[in-house]
């Protein structure tokens, strides 16, 4: 931890500490110089070569202000400075050398005046960043196209630019020792929970680490139940999704340098939902979301249950479909076991080669891989054409699941089902199925059951959650994660009710402060 | 936080937690030979109903003496309590088990051995059962309601197979008396006895004081399935086969069809929900084991209840086991000790203080996977249609397998079917022939049609014939039976290139409805030999000038 060493009012002190702390550190431009009319007052500059716009440009906040600086006295610079007369936009007062530190750090520059026992932190364009981008994980028909990006700043200017509401609260922390990333926490101050606020706070202050360089690392240091393949927190790169689930209640965690952010608490049904979800017609949605659900099924269990059909409970299939099956292994060397893993991976390697390739030549393996391979492999009798078959179904199951993550738990599951299947039959099946349940049911993700909505206490069935979605009209209540005392969302109101409620709540806001 | 704070579950979950718990052992333990059957046991529940309904009143009394039993009856009588409690819990676990050990190897898994299934089972069923009950609950309110749809949807697709006149059979052969009532119904409420073990979590229900309509809600749905199933099985199965059935549920489904012939046999799906049932039973047990022991202050190490389990369903003297005598103690022992527990509690009223004991046990799950290997589906020969022959020198079995390319569809051109004849003086001895000769695994599953030889018909060899078909749980109930004078022949017939079976099937169920003919299957084959010791009138086959017909009339 650095000391608080406060500034002093010599700046060569000042000069010589800082000098110190940035010792061959190459890209911090340390710049004494030399203002006033008679050049007689020593001030010194220091920031980030890159990070802060080019100090010489007319006009540039610095620029500006070092002009206007070289004519002035020394008296009249240091009231310049402590009135901030310029009227730069983000200019902030420095009492102490790590505040300084970390300014600098931030992308900022920071402006000493020698007598002067403050320094002046300037914000400027700060780290390069790619900027904000079209989405490229949540894809949708319908609704913004815009998606996060590395900066945290933008990033939760894009979820403010969608909730332009004061009740929206957006909390600055920094984790990493080393990194110093930068974390903001989002929420409605009305409908969040206090305990699960409380919680997340918690769970962020309770390791000390290096670095944290993406929201996934930050997931994983805060998963309570670490050995879990099912992710407990949801992910989005929407900003439009983040500020949907802050409006049902829900934090979302925004970290420096990365375009994911975390919500939560997370459930088994929202890892389902699209965002566009609600920009649809309700029947359409629900169709849809019965599909995944079914899709889901199939990523997961159709390998191990083909194998238990097809190795221990023949008498399940038509004759005829069994004798196809049979004819169609003839030749292949390998137990059927072998040969659905065998495609299986061929098929996670074929994934994992179109993911690493740029763009184009990833669809090129996409084509090589699934195309070509696939009907080699039958050619040359190392699987059966039907296995080629469940693989792909598998697959395409695994991609319906709009969450990435989510869907990866699943894949894995897929394996030990392809197992249990494989080698235990239904019995196996059932052994796996009854496991997982029990696994998810012991879910929490930050208290709230894992499983939600499907298990419910209070009867509650306007909240819009659920596999069917409900009309929008009707979706009358947040759902259970938002205060109990902020249930109802939707109501049919006139202009002038709303202008009455406005100035109530205002009236209560102003007791409250008196 | 409304439901991280509080450590409790809803009515629902409770409700669906007796559902899961209680309904796939009674439908799998209770009706059937020397259990619950017909209209007695159909009145025997609803007598045992209504005594559970006024025995819920008591339980939900003595629900304060559960929470701390040595505060409530002294530090000794609250510990013998406790143990009393986990014999019965322990027993119980054994006794699932076992049902499990036989049900599996006979039903889904051919040729594993039995510890391992009880390895397994204990293994799953015991993971995460020390955490709170709303873990369990959760799950009962996930599994719960699809455990209890899917019976009923699998109890609906059975009414197909009912038959009105198995049931009049039952009304005469069946004699309904006091004391056959009373019987059954004491043998539902021996059941029933787990419901003893609510109160140790009653205290966890949101709104206890009401949860009393609940456990009644559960009772009386688990009681209406199980009367339904007493109507169900003389429907399809007949009273006197019913009578010799040990598990009448499992085959239940063997002859059910689903729309549309998507499957062939959807039997093991039953196996599943069932299975899935009991384990969640067996899981509840440990669960309560575990109640007990910290409500009992029983200091124990982890994981010994799972671990003595396990002993105990291994454990097996002179052909005595667990399961040999549990029932016989359940009905003279465990539930009269239950209730004199419960009597006992509801007397003596002491402070009530609760003591929070910690219990960490971690399960780990080793699937050991050595000793259940299948057999792929190319490595195994598919008789569609079997031809039985019996003479003095002993029995001649006739496999009709399909040309696979014919079968297919993929090759049109003719071909013969392929028949495989094994002679021997038993059947064993045909399938251990058939094991030395032949590279192929039998799978009788796909078996369409059974064709006896007139000579057979005629003598009374055909029981023997029954008894091993019947054994034999891959063979469905909806295999159709000829007579043939020509078995062999006929099996070798061969006409562009459709086998036997399916020739024959096509007989039978490709007609519009004025023309169809009802062929007969082996379950009415069944069903007449437990009646009346006959073989039913079979419809036979005849060879006429190159062609089959099937004289159905």
């Amino acid at each position: 931890m650095e000391q608080k060493i406060k500034i002093y009012s010599e700046l060569r002190k000042n000069e010589s500490y800082i000098r110190n702390k940035f010792k061959n550190c190459a890209d911090i431009l340390i710049r004494p110089m030399r203002l006033g009319n008679e050049s007689k007052v020593d001030c010194l500059i220091v920031y980030i070569e890159v990070a802060v716009s080019n100090m010489m440009l007319d006009d540039s906040a610095l620029g500006k202000m070092i002009n206007h600086f070289w004519e002035s006295s020394s008296y009249q610079i240091q009231e310049f400075v402590k009135n901030n007369s310029l009227g730069i936009a983000d200019v902030r007062k420095l009492e102490s050398m790590k505040d300084v530190l970390s300014a600098v750090l931030a992308g900022n520059a920071v402006f000493f005046i020698d007598g002067y026992d403050k320094a002046m932190k300037i914000s400027s364009k700060g780290y390069p960043n790619l900027g904000v981008s079209e989405v490229e994980s949540e894809k949708v028909l319908r609704g913004s196209k815009e998606g996060f990006s590395d900066s945290v700043k933008t990033n939760s200017a894009l979820v403010r630019k969608r909730i332009r509401d004061s009740r929206m609260k957006v909390e600055e922390k920094t984790t990493g020792v080393r990194s110093k990333t930068m974390l903001q926490i989002l929420y409605m101050e009305d409908l969040v929970q206090e305990e699960l606020l409380e919680n997340i706070k918690n769970s962020l202050d309770e390791y000390r680490i290096d670095g944290i360089f993406d929201s996934g690392m930050l997931e994983q240091l805060t998963d309570k139940t670490w050995y879990s393949p099912f992710p407990q927190y949801q992910t989005t790169e929407r900003p439009d999704r983040a500020a949907m689930e802050i409006l049902n209640g829900k934090i979302v965690l925004l970290c420096d340098n990365s375009p994911t952010a975390l919500i939560l608490p997370s459930s088994f049904n929202g890892f389902m939902e699209s965002s566009e979800d609600w920009f649809h017609h309700f029947e359409m949605t629900s169709f849809l979301r019965i599909l995944r659900y079914l899709a889901l099924l199939v990523a997961t269990l159709l390998p191990g249950l083909y194998l238990a059909v097809i190795r221990f409970h023949t008498q399940i299939l038509p004759a005829n479909l069994i004798l196809s099956f049979a004819k169609a292994r003839e030749g292949v060397p390998f137990s059927s076991v072998t040969e659905l893993i065998f495609l299986e991976l061929s098929f996670e390697l074929i994934r994992e080669a179109g993911v690493r390739v740029p763009g184009a030549l990833g669809n090129a393996i996409g084509i090589v891989g699934g195309l070509i391979i696939g009907q080699a492999a039958v050619s040359a009798n190392l699987v059966s054409p039907i296995v080629v078959m469940i693989v792909a179904l598998t697959a395409l199951g695994s991609m319906v699941i709009p969450e990435e993550e989510f869907a990866s738990a699943f894949r894995l599951l897929k394996y030990i089902f392809l197992f249990l299947g494989g080698y235990l039959g239904i019995f196996g099946i059932v052994l796996g199925i009854y496991l997982t349940i029990s696994h998810l049911c012991g879910l929490l993700s930050f208290g709230m059951p894992y499983m939600l909505p499907f298990i419910k206490k209070v009867p509650r069935c306007d909240t819009g959650e659920g596999i069917l979605r409900i009309p929008f009209q009707k979706r009358w209540q947040r759902p259970l994660y938002a205060r109990w005392e902020q249930k109802i969302r939707l109501r049919k109101t006139s202009v002038e009710e709303d202008e009455s409620r406005d100035l109530k709540e205002g009236q209560k806001q102003e007791e409250k402060n008196s | 936080m409304k439901f991280a704070e509080n450590n409790r579950i809803s009515h629902r979950q409770l409700y669906r937690q007796m559902i899961l718990t209680f309904l796939a052992p009674f439908l799998v333990c209770l009706p059937g030979k020397n259990g619950i059957q017909g209209m007695n046991g159909f009145w025997g529940i609803v007598l045992a109903v209504s005594v559970l309904i006024l025995y819920v009143f008591i339980l939900l009394r003595v629900t304060s003496g559960y929470s701390d039993m040595v505060r409530f009856l002294g530090s000794f009588w609250g510990r013998i309590a406790g143990v009393f409690f986990l014999v019965y819990i322990i027993f119980t676990a054994v006794y699932i088990l076992k049902i499990l050990e036989q049900i599996i190897p006979r039903w889904l898994l051919m040729g594993i051995p039995s510890g391992w299934i009880s390895f397994l089972v204990i293994v799953v069923c015991s993971i995460g059962t020390e955490k709170g009950i709303q873990r369990r609950g959760r799950m009962a309110e996930i599994s719960g309601g699809l455990l209890l749809a899917g019976v009923l949807l699998m109890m609906v697709l059975c009414l197909g197979q009912i038959r009105v006149d198995y049931l009049q059979e039952m009304a005469e052969a069946e004699r309904i008396s006091g004391a056959a009532v009373v019987q059954d119904g004491y043998l539902f409420l021996c059941g029933f006895s787990g419901v003893g073990l609510l109160p140790f979590i009653m205290r966890e229900v949101v709104r206890p004081g009401s949860v009393g309509k609940t456990i009644i809600g559960a009772i009386l749905t688990v009681g209406g399935i199980l009367a339904g199933v007493l109507v169900l099985l003389p429907a399809v199965f007949g009273w006197n086969r019913l009578l010799t059935e040990e598990y009448p549920i499992l085959p239940l489904l063997a002859g059910a069809a689903l729309p549309g012939n998507i499957l062939a046999r959807f039997d093991v799906l039953w196996m599943g929900f069932l299975l899935y049932g009991l384990l969640f039973a067996l899981g509840s047990l440990f669960y309560y084991g575990h109640q007990v022991v910290e409500k009992c202050h029983l200091r124990t190490v982890k994981y010994w209840m799972a671990a003595l389990v396990f002993g105990l369903s291994l454990l097996e003297v002179s052909g005595i086991a667990v399961r040999t005598f549990y029932r016989n103690y359940l009905e003279t022992i465990f539930v009269p000790g239950l209730l004199f527990i419960q009597v006992l509690l509801l007397f003596c009223g002491r402070k009530r203080k609760t003591r929070k004991t910690t219990i960490v046990a971690l399960a780990v799950f080793v699937l050991a996977l050595n000793g259940c290997a299948g057999i792929e589906p190319e490595k195994r020969m598919y008789p569609l249609a079997l031809g039985a022959e019996w003479s003095e020198d002993g029995w001649t079995l006739i496999y009709g397998m399909p040309e696979l390319p014919s079968a297919e569809g993929q090759e049109k051109e003719e071909s013969q079917n392929s028949v495989l004849s094994i002679k021997g003086n038993d059947f064993d001895e045909i399938e251990k022939i058939y094991n030395r000769s032949q590279e192929k695994y039998l799978d009788m599953g796909h078996l369409q049609v059974l064709i006896l030889k007139n000579q057979l018909v005629q003598s009374e060899h055909w029981k023997e014939l029954l008894a091993y078909l019947e054994k034999e749980p891959l063979i469905g109930e909806n295999v159709y039976v000829f007579r043939s004078e020509y078995p062999e022949q006929i099996m070798k017939w061969n006409k562009n290139g459709s086998s036997t079976g399916e020739y024959l099937l096509g007989i039978l169920e490709n007609r519009i409805p004025e023309q169809e003919k009802n062929g007969v299957t082996l379950r009415q084959v069944y069903q007449q030999h437990y009646e009346n010791n006959t073989l039913l009138d079979i419809p036979e086959i005849i060879l006429q000038d190159e062609e089959i017909q099937v004289c159905l009339e």
